[in-house]
């Protein structure tokens, strides 16, 4: 038997008035509680109009303080609610499951502990970067990476793709205190890039829109150009392909043999009348 | 529901208000009954300024994943994957 309490955690999009879902709002209207994550203060306060009890996330953070700690604060905030019975309602920017700790994990603990919870999606920061930059990740493929991970492990970079890198406003972060970064890791970052993309190899700056009275951030510059760039916490470098894609000639030969052999087989089977 | 706050919802769900020219902005801007800061910084599309006028938070962080899961479970997949790596490599030789 399912406990009373109920755990939803909805996405707001990224711009005021424009990208929630009817049923995401409905779920803020009609929780007990809600807890609000959202990238502008003035989403915030947009989200106080939809339900009397909207509590801030924001209180949470701290510069010099672990976000481990600060996600973990906001998962048993959100689950102390759950446990009294509430219908709680976590309102995070974007898509909830994107780039967040926190939605991920207090679904995760509601349903072990016996509570109905559920997840609905939201308009993401990538959703606007495509629609913004004109970029569709399926024509030469799109690789995502927090930007910091990216820095600390090994990855596969395909020149031929797009790479996209986000949270690079605190590129090389270990500590997780803290809120920006500085031209030493920057230089870290680029160093790294650099493997793979010319110095001069245009990249962008991306920031969404959160209000329908703002524009997108759109900076255009040389990859060596980023040392020096004003990066913020919801800024996104986004690196086009530098190189063209390579034929993979020999699976194209065994496509091909593979077709030949299923086109003689069909010829070969008499058809029924 | 503050008046900033509904226009702006209105020209957020709104294609048409949300298109409006300069001209059309402004009037529509000028008709608010709000004070005169909120109404300066919307008419000069200030955020910052807005967003202190109605007494929003001053500063938001929006970063909500580590780099890294707690507890360095990242590091033991990387681990894994060379301990994988190293064996796919003996089995090749």
């Amino acid at each position: 038997m399912k406990n009373s309490g109920s755990m939803v955690c909805v996405g707001t999009g990224m711009m005021l008035g424009a990208h929630i879902s009817p049923r995401s709002r409905s779920h803020i209207e009609q929780a007990d509680v809600v807890f609000a994550a959202v990238s502008d203060p003035v989403v915030e306060l947009w989200l106080q109009t939809m339900n009397k009890d909207v509590r801030s996330l924001q209180t949470y953070y701290r510069e010099g303080k672990s976000r481990h700690e600060t996600y973990r604060e906001m998962v048993e905030a959100m689950l102390a609610e759950v446990r009294l019975g509430n219908r709680v309602c976590g309102a995070f920017y974007g898509h909830p499951g994107v780039f967040a700790f926190a939605p991920h994990k207090v679904i995760e603990q509601a349903r072990i502990e016996g509570f109905d919870a559920h997840m609905e999606p939201g308009i993401s920061a990538e959703d606007c970067l495509y629609a913004d930059l004109g970029i569709d990740p399926g024509r030469f493929g799109c690789q995502h990476y927090e930007a910091s991970q990216f820095m600390f492990y090994r990855r596969r970079i395909d020149p031929s793709a797009y790479l996209i890198l986000w949270q690079v406003g605190i590129a090389g972060d270990r500590s997780l205190r803290r809120y920006s970064t500085g031209a030493a890791y920057k230089q870290l970052l680029v160093e790294l890039l650099a493997e793979h993309y010319p110095p001069a190899h245009e990249v962008i700056i991306y920031e969404a829109a959160t209000l329908p009275i703002s524009k997108p951030r759109v900076e255009k510059l040389a990859l060596s150009k980023v040392i020096g760039a004003e990066l913020h916490l919801q800024s996104t470098m986004v690196l086009p392909p530098c190189q063209a894609m390579l034929r993979d000639e020999a699976m194209l030969a065994r496509i091909e043999e593979l077709e030949r052999v299923l086109n003689s087989n069909l010829t070969a089977v008499p058809t029924q009348q | 529901m503050s008046n900033v706050i509904q226009f702006l919802e209105s020209m957020g769900k709104d294609a048409s208000l949300g298109n409006m020219s300069p001209e059309e902005y402004a009037a529509a801007v000028k008709a608010l009954p709000i004070d005169d800061v909120a109404q300066h910084a919307l008419l000069n599309r200030d955020a910052n300024t807005l967003s202190d006028s109605i007494g929003a938070y001053k500063k938001m962080m929006m970063i909500l994943v580590p780099a890294e899961d707690d507890g360095g479970e990242g590091k033991d997949d990387d681990k894994d994957g060379d301990k994988k790596q190293e064996e796919e490599e003996k089995s090749d030789n």
